[in-house]
């Protein structure tokens, strides 16, 4: 069966400068050659970190950016020589609120979008008032967008890449910035659209827990390169269990840590807390790194063994949290 | 289909530039005011420099003694004209700094569509001034001016039409290459003021200028048109000869430099994209 979305050797290099004629201009590679396949109603995670090379590869996808090499098929369609008709076929989320007319109210915004991407008159209306009610912002149709929280833009942003029912959907990070109410509400949308509806998901994150509640598939992208595609459950077994460590530490600077030992990165950073350090560590090696840390300066606050995560496939692969 | 749905494409885009604009009430004053201003700045003009309102001067030059008419019919070429490059150019600007042309950009409606869909609530409003402007203008200024070699006039204009179109879509794409397109536009808008011959006649102007104003749209536009207006089509044979050829020159111009553009804005991802 033919794949929803085939990328093969996919490569993406921007100017530092833009380049006119006489002008000397550097070329930074953020995709270096990418390759993965998505099935008819799978939704496949792209999960790295910021700069990784995931929002490019949304953009070309969606045909708003060329490649510099490689190719990309979308339904079968070339997102370069056959745009328009990848176009037709999909819609996306994109990163960030102002992505939708703040002057204009919920209904018409939408009407401008079945407009354009060319859903019939009778149909649209049908559709405008099934999307609103769906995303619960029917009551407030008329309401200016400008008015509207962040957590209602991006329903409404949702709503607005359903307007023409499209086959495959791409969310560009459709979460963040969300408070919590609204992240787990786009969340379970997301699943539904994928369970009831049999659409093809395509989304970015750099959420872990995110990419791993959600995805059939994740590719893990670093740097450009894809560093590992499987599902969340088999990227889990590339550290073995009862090998994640989480020790807590006060008085530690970050730079510090990898010079105790390579293999723990910062998970995360509390002020009243303290450091979380995260890392694969053999049974042996425990004791001797702690006594490290304590060496270095730190205050070990606890040592706990934990289910290893995504967080800790990425650690294990680049020798980086995401964070980082 | 393919074209009912890009009119109903057209239509969308229209009535969301519509509702944006109706947000800025002032605009829609301004704008207003702006016809006023321009007519009654032209009328003191020419009775400040000649001492009365007809000129001979300028009939010798033109064939038109009334410097209001003169000045009238010329600045409605600049408007729609400038409807075109403006309105194209801050279509893409406007929606840059929104945040919304990816959005845009991501449907499979034409591009051409989403600039004309910008701009179609502009000229139907340039109309409609025109509409309130030429009876007043009658009534306070007493315009004499003739309905039929009016009406022969915007023949004209639809032909120029294409052309300044071309040039629109042409400022467009160099816009997508510039951080900050604002000073680009000033100067754009005041170099097509300074060369449409609106205010006057082109022939007032150095050779140079007045062969870099031959070169583009307007002034033949605004020449041709107002030797219609005045001696009909026969009179004017070869001003339309030649806003046909720069007209059709500037269409295929525009349309190939804004299709450049917009594939190097995508190859080296410039601002939105």
């Amino acid at each position: 069966m033919m794949p929803t979305i085939k990328v093969k050797d996919l490569r993406k290099s921007y100017p530092k400068r833009i380049p006119l004629p006489f002008r000397r201009v550097e070329w930074v590679e953020a995709l270096k050659g990418i390759s993965f396949k998505v099935r008819k109603g799978e939704l496949f995670g792209l999960l790295g970190p910021n700069g990784a090379g995931k929002t490019t590869t949304i953009k070309i996808l969606t045909t708003l950016l060329e490649p510099s090499g490689g190719s990309a098929k979308v339904l079968g369609y070339d997102v370069v020589s056959q745009a328009r008709e990848v176009r037709r076929r999909i819609n996306l989320v994109a990163e960030g609120e102002r992505t939708l007319y703040w002057r204009l109210s919920a209904y018409e915004n939408l009407r401008y979008f079945s407009n354009i991407y060319y859903v019939p008159k009778d149909e649209a209306e049908k559709r405008i008032r099934e999307l609103l009610q769906l995303v619960g912002l029917w009551e407030r149709r008329n309401d200016l967008v400008m008015g509207f929280s962040r957590g209602m833009k991006q329903r409404l942003a949702i709503a607005k890449a359903l307007i023409n029912d499209p086959e495959v959907l791409f969310l560009d990070e459709p979460t963040l910035g969300l408070d919590v109410q609204s992240a787990l509400f786009v969340r379970e949308f997301v699943e539904r659209l994928v369970k009831e509806k049999r659409k093809t998901v395509l989304l970015t994150t750099h959420h872990m827990a995110e990419a791993e509640r959600l995805c059939d598939r994740i590719a893990i992208i670093d740097h450009g390169r894809i560093i590992a595609l499987n599902t969340p459950e088999n990227l889990k077994r590339l550290v073995s269990e009862g090998e994640t460590v989480e020790i807590r530490v006060r008085n530690l600077r970050p730079e510090k840590v990898k010079e105790v030992d390579g293999r723990l990165a910062v998970s995360e950073e509390d002020p009243t807390r303290g450091t979380l350090l995260r890392g694969n560590l053999d049974e042996e090696d425990l004791p001797r790194v702690v006594e490290g840390l304590i060496r270095a300066g730190a205050k070990v606050l606890s040592v706990e063994r934990v289910e290893p995560t995504l967080e800790d496939v990425f650690i294990k692969l680049t020798g980086r949290a995401l964070r980082d | 289909m393919a074209v009912t749905e890009e009119l109903g494409a057209l239509i969308g885009v229209a009535r969301k530039s519509w509702k944006v604009f109706l947000s800025y009430k002032l605009w829609f004053v301004s704008d207003l005011l702006m016809g006023f201003f321009f007519a009654g700045n032209a009328l003191l003009i020419g009775i400040g420099l000649t001492g009365k309102r007809h000129s001979e001067s300028l009939a010798q030059l033109t064939g038109y003694s009334d410097y209001l008419l003169f000045a009238v019919l010329g600045f409605m070429v600049l408007g729609f004209g400038l409807t075109f490059l403006s309105g194209f150019v801050w279509s893409v600007v406007d929606e840059l700094y929104a945040g919304t042309l990816e959005y845009s950009f991501a449907s499979p409606m034409r591009r051409i569509t989403f600039f004309l869909g910008n701009v179609l609530v502009r000229l139907a409003l340039n109309g409609l001034f025109l509409l309130i402007y030429v009876p007043l203008f009658v009534v306070l200024f007493d315009l004499r001016i003739e309905v039929v070699p009016f009406l022969k006039g915007l023949a004209v204009l639809l032909l120029g039409t294409p052309g300044m179109v071309g040039l629109g879509l042409a400022a467009a794409g160099i816009v997508l290459y510039l951080r900050d397109p604002g000073p680009f536009i000033s100067i754009l808008e005041m170099l097509v003021f300074a060369l449409s011959g609106a205010m006057y006649p082109i022939s007032i102007l150095p050779k140079p200028l007045q062969w870099l104003a031959k070169a583009l749209p307007y002034a033949p536009t605004t020449e041709t048109l107002r030797k219609v207006v005045i001696s009909g089509f026969s009179g004017a044979v070869s001003g339309i000869a030649y806003l046909a050829v720069i007209s059709l020159a500037y269409a295929f111009f525009g349309y190939l430099t804004y299709k450049w553009s917009e594939k190097q804005a995508r190859k080296i991802g410039l601002k939105s994209y």
